[in-house]
């Protein structure tokens, strides 16, 4: 049987007096590659929180392994006054690794997700992409136990996310334990074995085999500014996102025609169009 | 701890919320000192007694300051709530203590270059000693009052100015309002022991040690008492 890291038996959460999940049990072993997923507000992060012992049980209770070692991505990394340098350096020395191990990983880490020139720039002044990049180096700095990923790919370029992608594989093959949080169904398929989704404050299990046959393409389309898109479309996107005047949407292949369709009806031009290798 | 201290430093004073205070101690020394002599006592009195407040608010600000999630990253590496609190509030010490010593040396360097007309008799060291101690116990104690009022404990932010603003008020008057009004003595307790330490030397030409014996005594229960409170708060109060 597989090493119990952590397990929530029948936990719920209250802010205030507001239900956020309720009789949540699940069990987190060196093997599992979880996903989390539903609506926006429907409690993943918090979920993800109580997993990691950040935050306080209404009721219920949770156990983990002792001496466990939990690394967490935030799906916001906050714009603070330190730079990616300063940060990285100190929550390594605080996590107990040699200076010298920290200028070394570091420097591995700052290379792979090419930010070598914004080392020493404030967090502050960075784009969003890549302050989600320190957050993400922060949490490979050293291999945890458990990797906690709230919508880890946020703002990141596609080189990045494929990097991203690449590492947690390959540290989940090392036996770290990840669960994640994300809207992005070609994510799930690629970093997780088992799904669950939560509705009405309950945590239920996802048929992971649907997911498996979605393929996806990518689009990039250019606009004359940044605009609203129609909700109705909205809801054939899979991830959409702006960068200036480009916009970036990862699309469920049977729904990409259509939205391909209407993007170009709204003047949008299509610059880039291909599949997502799984 | 040491590795923590420096992070909180970087954190703190790339904020540049620490030149205000630090500032405004500045200016109160310079117009404070301006003009001679002074009493030795009430002169180091009135100066520990003002840091008192800039403590108080180096403290809430630096709870302010304090980034949620920047916070669960380090609380994640470190495993270890009660240091992490720890080590913030060791920080604001050794902040206090720096800002002791300038509230110290800025006088001795003045009565040096004024041949030691500044006071009203000579400087002793126990005069130094003692002044410096008690500018450290108000800086302790301004540091742990002002960083009690943290934004996981007092969530309304209006309301916990306007707390830390009152209790500060109340922490140095309640002796001169307990004179007007003695059953305000039933909870003057509850608020820090500024007017205590200082009461104890209204009107002393020398510091006394068994005068302030239980002034200070208290001073430090109270703070440890913010202290302990304020972490276990904070731990119960996660994200």
């Amino acid at each position: 049987m597989d090493t119990i890291l952590i397990s929530l038996h029948s936990i719920s959460k209250y802010f205030g007096k507001k239900l956020i999940l309720n009789d949540i049990n699940l069990t987190i072993t060196k093997k599992s590659a979880l996903a989390l997923m539903g609506p926006n507000g429907s409690g993943k992060s918090t979920l993800l929180k109580l997993i990691g012992g950040l935050s306080i049980i209404s009721s219920g209770s949770r156990d983990s392994a002792p001496q466990l070692k939990i690394a967490y991505i935030p799906e916001n990394f906050p714009k603070i006054d330190l730079t990616p340098e300063e940060f990285i350096n100190s929550t390594g020395l605080i996590g107990g690794l040699a200076p010298k191990q920290v200028t070394t990983r570091m420097t591995e880490l700052f290379q792979a997700f090419q930010m070598e020139d914004m080392g020493a720039v404030p967090i502050k002044h960075l784009s969003k992409g890549t302050i989600q990049k320190v957050a993400v180096i922060q949490a490979l700095l050293t291999p945890p136990d458990v990797l906690l990923l709230d919508e880890p790919l946020s703002g990141q370029d596609i080189q990045s996310q494929k990097l991203f992608i690449r590492m947690v594989q390959k540290l989940h093959q090392q036996g770290v334990a990840t669960i994640m949080s994300c809207h992005e169904r070609f994510l799930v398929k690629q970093l997780a074995h088992s799904a669950y989704e939560l509705l009405d404050h309950q945590l239920i299990p996802m048929d992971l085999s649907g997911l498996k046959e979605i393929k996806y393409d990518l689009m990039i389309f250019e606009a004359l500014a940044k605009s609203a898109i129609d909700p109705a479309l909205q809801t054939l996107i899979e991830q959409a996102e702006w960068d200036h005047n480009r916009l970036k949407l990862i699309v469920s292949r049977d729904q990409s025609d259509v939205v391909l369709k209407e993007l170009l009806k709204q003047k949008f031009k299509l610059r880039t169009m291909e599949g997502i290798s799984q | 701890m040491k590795n923590l201290l420096v992070y909180h430093f970087k954190t703190y004073l790339k904020s540049y919320k620490l030149l205000l205070p630090f500032l405004i101690y500045l200016i109160y020394l310079f117009t404070a000192y301006g003009i001679m002599p002074f009493s030795i006592v009430s002169s180091f009195s009135e100066s520990a007694g003002v840091l008192f407040f800039i403590m108080a608010y180096v403290g809430f600000s630096y709870a302010e300051l304090e980034n949620p999630i920047t916070e669960q990253l380090v609380l994640l590496r470190i495993n270890n709530d009660t240091l992490y609190y720890l080590s913030r509030l060791t920080m604001l010490l050794i902040i206090g203590v720096v800002m002791s010593i300038i509230g110290i040396l800025y006088p001795l360097v003045l009565n040096v270059i004024n041949n030691n007309h500044l006071f009203t008799r000579n400087l002793q060291f126990e005069d130094v000693a003692i002044g410096l101690f008690l500018h450290c116990l108000m800086a302790f104690l301004g540091a742990m009052t002002g960083s009690f009022f943290h934004p996981r404990i007092i969530r309304n932010r209006k309301m916990a100015v306007l707390l830390l603003f009152f209790v500060a008020v109340m922490g140095i008057s309640k002796g001169a309002l307990a004179d007007y009004f003695p059953q305000t003595r039933l909870i003057a307790w509850v608020f820090p022991p500024v007017f205590d330490i200082l009461a104890a030397f209204t009107g002393l030409e020398f510091f006394s040690l068994p005068a302030m014996a239980l002034p200070v005594a208290l001073t430090i229960i109270y703070g440890f008492v913010l202290i302990i409170g304020q972490i276990e708060l904070l731990k119960r109060a996660k994200f």
